[in-house]
């Protein structure tokens, strides 16, 4: 939903929560931090500025604080200028990377670490492991790079085959990470080899 | 597909709305909208008359859906169902948008930027209208048994109330006797009922009642459930009881602070209300001078709320000393003298009558306690006096129970800023929480007198016995459900998220699916929010429809 504010051409997302322990849905404003905090990151990875998600926290009982949040916020934003300043590419560069990282939250692995998130670090994982917040934010940020990686991928080939150099071009990511994420993608049979081009195979979305 | 047709009702709440945006320009533009075959401006849309027109419209133009633009949906939106429903449309085809409080109060100043704000949240309103689905209510089975938590005269005035209709009650109190704050009372305001006297009455006739089951020295462990049917846990002396029940009434009542470190309070001369009280209750006192100071750690920076009966309790008692000992001085220092009610002011007469002494402080200048003699500035008389005493009296405010904050927990509703439970709405649903199924009565929910307290405890009852005596309850739809078991794999993420315990997986021919108990959940989304597969919709909030609110913001 946030994604898709972006893409209808928002430049912020205020979300405004009640404090912690405070929720009329018991735990709803947590799942919320967690998934907007990874949201907020996955716009860092794809170059846009974090700070155009904000989550405060506030009761509803303190009107001041509220006018000082949204104020704030509108001010950063105005700051930051429209969405997509930060890219220098065109328009269509920018629809494509939130495309692909709707596609990133909408998929099963960030939904599961996210949902599995609160208890990871305070429980401790299947193995009895407790995460600290800079191990999991750590392995976050390279999931959710993957994650994004992979669509990215997926989109491009959904138009059209391409060989691993090509996508290591357009995507400016190095061509092993890309032959890596092709193998997986193979493996799970979402994309398949084309024909060979010269000396490079081309892939192929199935 | 079928023919949508919507109708906007823009309504002027007198002039709450008309007085500060032009309401027949949002009509106009809301005619230009999708979908919108009808736009009308209505004077206060709630009214009998703005019903009756809404009904009308519907008829003669054969809507569909409707939208309604007035105040917060907390107040009206089920007036407006039921009107949709009366007229043939299905209450869930109808869509409120706040014009008022998100609007037209906030943006008093600025005429045409609030006209702006009403048109965007009408264009808003109307894209969900538009997508919305027919929903039916979801009925479920009452308990009719209650729970009462807290053995005060609130609480037992409700159990016996509660139980005179013939409903049974468990009664649950944390301390070993019943009667709570009234074992430590003497007489009570206007009449001079002793105290014992009405709280004994009380405890006999609920202890001698069929009904009602009492667990002294008991606290609630754990509470499950929704209204209609909680599962509650309570510890009683070591053992575990479970008690399954319809309606849970909160009464348990409020502490009374303890001055320490104020005004040298030292519990032999210079003590409390309370501990004057139980000092008449033995009728031994001995004074010939009593000075009692009002507003003792209330309505201080930390505690900048009036407890209301301090004012009253002074008063009675000070009239008693003066009747019992009339060559006694008595003097009372106070801020404000909160006398309401007929009876209040009387009584405050009679003890200036009877030579009770009222010297007016003021809170920036405090009295001084010293080992004889009290310094107070007398603000009316603009000069400060000094008035030896036997015996001070300070009377301290009513303050939340400690165990407050873990009940709300357990019950899972909300306190105020100073710590007491918090009613649904101040002045429609005082009696209510927010949640359905809880009640709360007496000082639980702020500083209340004895009188206050019994008739808190009957309404509350009377809001209760709603749900009891009909057995059961009609709730809104508006909750996850499995819109397509085929994508569903059963992986169990939403279960694992739910707060309310409302999903299980269960085994089908399928393979393991999820499954959705309707009753138990409150709607929240998690599980929506989480499901890859797409397979959970979030009745009345669904993808699409939020979607294409999200879309309506930015489209013009």
């Amino acid at each position: 939903m946030i994604l898709d504010a972006f893409l209808c051409g928002v430049d912020g997302v205020l979300i405004l929560g009640c404090k912690d322990g405070e929720c009329h849905y018991v735990t709803g404003n947590m799942e919320a931090k967690n998934k907007i905090g990874m949201t907020s990151r996955l716009l860092k990875i794809i170059g846009i500025d974090q700070n155009r998600i904000y989550f405060g926290q506030l009761s509803s009982a303190e009107g001041t604080r509220f006018v000082e949040l949204v104020e704030n916020f509108t001010k950063r934003i105005k700051e930051i200028g429209a969405l997509g300043t930060e890219i220098k590419e065109d328009k269509e560069e920018l629809k494509f990377r939130l495309e692909a990282a709707k596609a990133a939250v909408e998929g099963e692995k960030l939904r599961w670490v996210i949902g599995k998130k609160t208890e990871f670090m305070g429980i401790g994982n299947k193995y009895g492991e407790m995460f600290t917040r800079h191990e999991m934010d750590r392995f976050l940020d390279g999931l959710i790079m993957d994650e994004v990686a992979v669509r990215e991928i997926q989109l491009l080939l959904q138009e059209r085959p391409l060989s691993v150099k090509q996508i290591s071009e357009r995507l400016k990511i190095p061509s092993n990470r890309v032959l890596r994420y092709i193998a997986g993608l193979r493996r799970k049979g979402v994309v398949d080899m084309e024909r060979v081009d010269g000396t490079s195979p081309l892939y192929r979305q199935l | 597909m079928e023919d949508v047709r919507i109708g906007v009702f823009v309504c002027d709440c007198g002039s709450n709305i008309a007085g500060f945006l032009d309401v027949p320009k949002v009509v106009e533009y809301a005619k230009t909208l999708p979908h919108v075959v009808f736009a009308k401006e209505n004077l206060y849309s709630c009214s009998e008359t703005g019903i009756t027109e809404i009904k009308y419209s519907i008829k003669e133009h054969a809507l569909t859906r409707v939208v309604v633009a007035s105040c917060t949906p907390r107040t009206h939106e089920p007036t407006f169902r039921l009107a949709c429903e009366e007229a043939g449309v299905n209450p869930f085809y109808f869509e409120m948008v706040n014009i008022r409080e998100q609007c037209s109060w906030v943006h008093m100043q600025n005429r045409e930027e609030a006209t702006n704000k009403a048109k965007d949240l009408v264009r808003i309103g109307v894209a969900k209208a538009s997508l919305l689905d027919a929903q039916e209510f979801i009925v479920v089975d009452v308990n009719r048994k209650a729970l009462v938590i807290g053995g005060g005269i609130a609480g037992l005035t409700a159990a016996i109330a509660l139980s005179r209709r013939g409903f049974e009650v468990v009664l649950v109190e944390k301390e070993k006797e019943l009667g709570g704050r009234l074992n430590d009372l003497n007489r009570l305001y206007p009449y001079g009922v002793k105290a014992s006297e009405l709280i004994g009455g009380k405890i006999k006739e609920a202890t001698s009642s069929p009904l009602i089951e009492i667990h002294t020295s008991s606290v609630i462990k754990s509470v499950l459930g929704y209204v209609g049917n909680y599962e509650v846990d309570i510890e009683t002396g070591g053992q575990d009881v479970h008690v399954s029940c319809g309606i849970i009434i909160v009464a348990t009542g409020a502490s009374v602070l303890e001055p320490k470190g104020l005004y040298n309070y030292n519990g032999r001369n210079i003590i409390t209300q309370v501990e004057l009280e139980r000092r008449l209750q033995k009728g031994k006192i001995k004074a010939d001078s009593i000075v009692v100071v009002q507003c003792v750690g209330a309505r201080t920076e930390e505690r900048n709320y009036c407890s209301r009966t301090c004012c009253m309790t002074a008063i009675k008692n000070a009239s008693l000393l003066k009747e019992k000992m009339p060559d006694t001085k008595v003097f009372v220092l106070y801020q404000d003298m909160q006398c309401y009610g007929v009876e209040g002011e009387a009584l405050f007469r009679k003890a200036k009558e009877m030579g009770v002494i009222f010297i007016n402080y003021d809170s920036g200048n405090p009295p001084v306690v010293g080992e004889k003699s009290v310094k107070v500035y007398h603000r009316l008389m603009g000069r400060e006096m000094e008035i030896g005493y036997d015996l001070v009296v300070l009377s301290t405010p009513m303050i939340p129970r400690e165990d407050t904050d873990a009940l709300s927990r357990l019950l899972r509703v909300p306190r105020d800023e100073n710590g007491f439970f918090l009613e649904a709405h101040v002045k429609l649903r005082p009696l209510d929480f927010a949640t359905d199924g809880i009640y709360m009565c007496g000082s639980a929910h702020w500083p209340a007198d004895t009188r206050e307290s019994i008739s808190q405890a009957l309404g509350a009852v009377s809001r209760a016995s709603i749900h009891l005596a009909r057995g059961s309850i009609k709730v809104d739809p508006i909750v996850s459900t499995l819109a397509d078991e085929d994508l569903c794999k059963g992986c169990g993420l939403c279960a694992a998220l739910c707060p309310y315990g409302a999903i299980e997986i269960i085994d089908t021919p399928k393979g393991k699916k999820a499954s959705m108990i309707s009753v138990a959940c409150k709607g929240c989304g998690v599980c929506g929010a989480t499901c890859y597969h797409r397979a959970i919709k979030m009745n009345h909030f669904t993808n699409e429809q939020v979607g294409s609110q999200i879309a309506a913001v930015v489209g013009k």
